[in-house]
Parts: C-alpha cells; structure tokens; sequence
C-alpha cells in the first residue's frame, strides 16, 4: 500500500473537504496491475534516462509517476507528494546503475556468448528452487606480466 | 572481464587489446541477459561492481542496502515495514540509516515478491578483505532465508576459498579464459573502426588481427586451467 492510500486508510484525511480527490489521487498510486518488472530492459533504460536528466529526485520521481500513469492510460497527475523517492534515497544512495550502464554500452555484442550456453550457467539459472547450486562463480586466470582476469571476454 | 592490476597500465599492444575487451564486465553482460530472459514471470534483478577505489562507499551495509533499494524499486509500492522504519528515523539526525539486523530481517521479505531474483556482484576482489568477509556473511543469512534467490559473483580465482569457508554449501565455478573468436571478433571491429593515418592496409590488419589472437592463445595454454569445474 502506497503513503498516500495509507494515509487514507488511517483516517487521516476522513474529515478533508478533498478526500474524494485524495481517494482518486490514491488509486492513481495504486496500479491497477503489478509493474512491469522494473528491471525489464525497456523500463531499465528509461529509467536510467530519467535519472541521468535531472538532479532533482523527487522531480524524477513525479516524472516517472506521470510516465507510468500514461502508460496505463489514465489523467496524468504530477503534483502528487510521495515518501516513496525519499524511502528509496534513505536505503541507500548509491547508483551502480550508472555503472551498469556504461558497461552495456561499451559491450561487444556476441562476444563472450558462450558463458551464457554453459550447462552449469543453464542450470543455475533455470533450475528450481530446491537445486543445489544457487551460487555460481566466474573467476580467470592471471595473465603474464601483470595480474589480470578475464571474466567472460567481453 | 578482466581486471588489471593497478600497478601498471598496458604497454603492448596486446595487453591494450585485452584491456579494452576487459572494459565490460560479466556482470553487466550477465545482468542484461538475466533482465532479458523470460524463465518467469515476475524477475528481479539487482547487481553491484565492486571497486578498489569505492572501499570507503562500499562498506559491507552499504553495498547490502544499495542491492536491496534495487529489489524494492521493482515493487508496486515500498513494504510497510520500510516506510515505518523510514518514518521513525526520519526525524532523527537527518534520517538515521537502516541498521543491518532490519536490512537481514527484510530483504528475504523483499526477495519473496518476485517469483526468481538474481544478485549480481562483479570484481568481488575489489572489496577490502575484512569487508569482504562482512558482505558474504550478510548475503549467505541473505540467500539461506530466500529459496528463489540466485547469486552470480565474480573474481579472481583465490576467491573461490573465501566463497567456500563463508557460504559453507555447494556452488558452481567457470574458469573464464580468453576465447580465440571473441580476440578476433574484438579486433576486427576496432579495425573497422580506425581511421588513421591510411598505414593500415589488409595485410597488416591480418597480422595485427592473426598475431595478437595467437599469442593470446599460447598464454591460455600456459596458464591451462579447467574451463568449467564444479566445486
């Protein structure tokens, strides 16, 4: 349950001449369907987008809300206050999204394809939850000269 | 990828090659097919890249706290138990941080919205060793309360002892070594791309491209290990 819709359900706005549109704003908040998952590519990318544009969280926040509501097609609304960006500040700041980010962009596509075919990569990732390998580790050799690791020759 | 030592930058060709392969990491490649592929429903994916120069940012809570702010971003709505947590603390000193016992109690919590979550963290050997030693235990009181959870590490090959004596449970390792075809197919395309001073002609690309691969091939062999073992 969203602050909003929490704060309506606690009583804290029975008596405000605007809880019918706090109501609405609340379901607005609510989607009516789980998120896409937010670390599907297509949200990841735009998500990373938003949060390189800006400085401002709770501006980037409210911009992604209104993205959202318009992908479910309803009025958008961006003067909606949430804990929601601070919450997710509050836990941690850090960004390796950004990181994450970079990396891909500099990848060589299909090199290093092979890792991903492994049996043991197949099987870590597909097998149930009662497998036995939850772990898997990619580690290399070192190189001559210097100490160096190739993890999957990307 | 590869992860140079910091004590000298690459002085030969080769080692410039190499090093640009290495610019990408596993991590970030693995994450992306994780992010792509469709084995259910409702994924969560959350990955981290350790790094030398990062230790005072990169504490044992912090690195756990970044990977479950991720997990939480791809839910609906923040659990309740957070926002109060949030709420509580939030007037206080300018927001006291979570305290690892609440992160541990939660994050299994978090992890169980998802029908299957991959943890990726890259260049484990970055981490300054007693961190190190920290963030695995955090993760296996992590990974023991969440069946749907999958862990993806990455590191030198000394990390596998440290993988071993924290988690204490079975795991897979790949010995990653350099692949011939992904050499030549990294050189070609910087080739293509070299617009110099017009020295470059077929002959030369060839033996640039045949040189540098073959040499990386007789290192691979000299340093033979395993390409995949289980542990």
């Amino acid at each position: 349950m969203g602050p909003l819709a929490c704060r309506l359900e606690r009583g804290h706005t029975n008596s405000s001449p605007h809880r019918d549109r706090i109501a609405s704003l609340a379901q607005l908040h609510r989607p009516a369907k789980p998120f896409p998952n937010t670390f599907n590519p297509r949200f990841l990318n735009g998500y990373f987008t938003f949060l390189t544009s800006t400085d401002d969280m709770e501006q980037k926040y409210r911009t992604c809300i209104g993205q959202n509501v318009n992908s479910f097609n309803v009025t958008n609304v961006t003067n909606v206050t949430d804990d929601r960006p601070r919450i997710l500040t509050w836990i941690s700041s850090l960004e390796p999204w950004k990181r994450h980010r970079d990396l891909s962009a500099a990848r060589f596509g299909g090199v290093g394809d092979w890792v991903l075919e492994t049996p043991e990569f197949q099987e870590w990732r597909d097998g149930d939850n009662g497998g036995s390998s939850k772990i898997l580790l990619c580690c290399g050799i070192p190189g001559a000269g210097k100490t160096f690791i190739w993890y999957d020759g990307v | 990828m590869m992860v140079f030592s910091l004590l000298a930058p690459p002085r030969t060709l080769r080692d410039a090659a190499v090093a640009d392969l290495g610019g990408v990491s596993s991590s970030s490649f693995v994450t992306d097919h994780l992010c792509d592929s469709e084995i259910a429903p409702n994924i969560g994916v959350a990955c981290l890249y350790c790094d030398y120069g990062g230790w005072k940012e990169q504490t044992p809570l912090s690195i756990i706290s970044s990977l479950l702010r991720q997990f939480v971003t791809g839910m609906p709505e923040i659990p309740e138990e957070l926002t109060e947590a949030f709420r509580a603390v939030k007037g206080h000193l300018g927001g006291r941080a979570l305290k690892v016992e609440k992160i541990i109690n939660i994050f299994p919590k978090v992890l169980e919205y998802f029908d299957r979550t991959f943890i990726c963290i890259d260049a484990l050997g970055e981490l300054r060793v007693g961190d190190r030693a920290m963030f695995l235990q955090l993760l296996k009181k992590i990974i023991d309360k969440s069946p749907n959870a999958r862990l993806f590490l990455t590191g030198r090959l000394h990390i596998r002892l440290e993988i071993d004596k924290q988690f204490n449970r079975p795991f897979t390792t790949i010995t990653i070594q350099p692949i011939h075809n992904d050499i030549r197919q990294y050189l070609t395309v910087k080739l293509d791309n070299d617009f110099g001073d017009g020295a470059m002609d077929d002959e030369l690309r060839e033996e640039i491209i045949t040189t540098i691969a073959r040499k990386n091939s007789e290192m691979s062999v000299f340093h033979r290990f395993p390409i995949v073992d289980l542990h």
